[in-house]
């Protein structure tokens, strides 16, 4: 059954008692939240994805719980705290933050518990069985290019982890919404009509932050895992011109493999891994100030 | 030449569990996978040729120098990095002295 499906009275007497998993992926998490700010916008950005509220001998990957601020939080400067199954990763946040301490607390559970794949931080985008890696540092204008490039009808398996199976060398989706940070907040909504934001997180440690919810599409999908058939590395530069250039497969090989959460935990399969990875894709630059155009430059190469 | 000198052009080096090294190679970089350490290494063509001789066989600096048939200038530069080089080679365990008995 799918959040949208579902009614705000019985999400929240299943959040309330802790019997809710959300499918993210391959993903199961279990969510337990009093929080009432969080509801509405769970049911809104996770609306085309799947849960499950019987628990019954049911397996899941991670538990996290909001709850209110302890103290005289609970009345001034209301907090909401955010616990794992393990010790809490992050410090209070304002109460209106509710929803974005669970995604960074999630991203957090994915990154140091899901060794099973080779993590990189990149984007992943595919259409008609083009699979494009975007591997990139922070403030790259990944998120914001893909966030276009989903917006055009591609399906977005992440904007943040490319979970890379190391047997079969496929990656896996996780339908999960992208955060827009700053200015890409309002490039975004003047981008699409289509675009489906939740409110904007004002004064966060990366600024303003806005979530994106996945089209039907990428959430869909995100069963279907795909082979990466082009590797293209972004940057959003103010001036100049847009360009799509050609990339060496060493050099490649060296920025994937340090934009990887645990390249150095795999190992010498890690090291096959991002090889034979780069070996077997076509690799690009992409210089850019334009989406639009952007998007044109991969659409010709795809 | 002072002794030091003397000692870094005379000690014997070997690789170190060469065969279980993971390498590729793409245009004029090698990446080289040490399964000891766990660490990842890029060598350039140089420093990759050198390996590969010491693997072959054991060598000083000296010896692995007067394997080339070289000009004057050219055996004081690469006497000037070489030790250098190896210095490299060797804190990434890729290579060890061999005692010189």
């Amino acid at each position: 059954m799918k959040l949208k499906d579902v009614s705000l009275k019985i999400l929240k007497k299943e959040l309330q008692h802790g019997e809710f998993l959300l499918k993210t992926g391959p993903f199961l998490t279990k969510i337990k939240s009093t929080h009432a700010g969080f509801f509405d916008l769970l049911i809104k950005m996770y609306a085309e994805n799947e849960y499950i509220t019987d628990l019954n001998q049911q397996l899941y990957h991670f538990s996290i719980q909001l709850e209110a601020g302890k103290g005289i939080h609970l009345f001034w400067n209301k907090q909401v705290i955010v616990k794992t199954d393990s010790t809490p990763p992050f410090t209070p946040f304002p109460h209106t933050h509710a929803f974005l301490l669970f995604e960074w607390c999630l991203n957090w559970c994915i990154a140091l518990q899901s060794h099973q794949y080779l993590m990189l931080h990149a984007a992943v985008v595919e259409k008609d069985n083009q699979a494009i890696l975007l591997p990139a540092e922070p403030g790259s204008g990944k998120s914001t290019l893909s966030a276009a490039l989903m917006l055009d009808g591609w399906r977005l398996l992440s904007d943040e982890f490319a979970l890379y199976d190391i047997k079969t060398k496929l990656v896996s989706g996780l339908g999960r919404p992208i955060p827009l940070k700053n200015e890409s907040i309002e490039i975004i909504r003047q981008y699409s009509e289509q675009a489906v934001l939740g409110p904007t997180f004002e004064k966060t440690r990366k600024g303003d932050v806005a979530h994106l919810r996945p089209t039907t599409q990428s959430v869909e999908k995100m069963s279907q895992p795909i082979k990466i058939t082009t590797i293209i590395f972004p940057q959003y530069h103010i001036e100049g011109d847009n360009q799509l250039n050609d990339f060496a497969t060493g050099r490649a090989f060296l920025k994937v493999t340090g934009n990887s959460f645990n390249y150095r935990l795999q190992g010498a399969r890690g090291f096959n891994a991002v090889a034979d990875l780069v070996e077997n894709s076509k690799i690009f630059n992409l210089k850019f100030n334009d989406l639009s155009q952007a998007i044109q430059n991969i659409e010709q190469i795809s | 030449m002072n002794n030091q000198e003397t000692n870094v052009f005379q000690v014997y080096w070997q690789t170190y569990c060469f065969n279980r090294l993971l390498i590729r190679h793409w245009e004029n970089d090698y990446f080289i996978f040490n399964p000891s350490s766990g660490d990842t290494h890029l060598l350039n063509e140089t420093t990759m040729f050198i390996l590969k001789s010491l693997n072959k066989k054991a060598m000083t600096i000296e010896q692995f120098i007067n394997t080339f048939s070289a000009d004057e200038q050219t055996i004081n530069e690469m006497k000037q990095h070489l030790p250098f080089i190896i210095q490299n080679i060797a804190q990434m365990g890729l290579i060890e002295p061999l005692d010189a008995e």
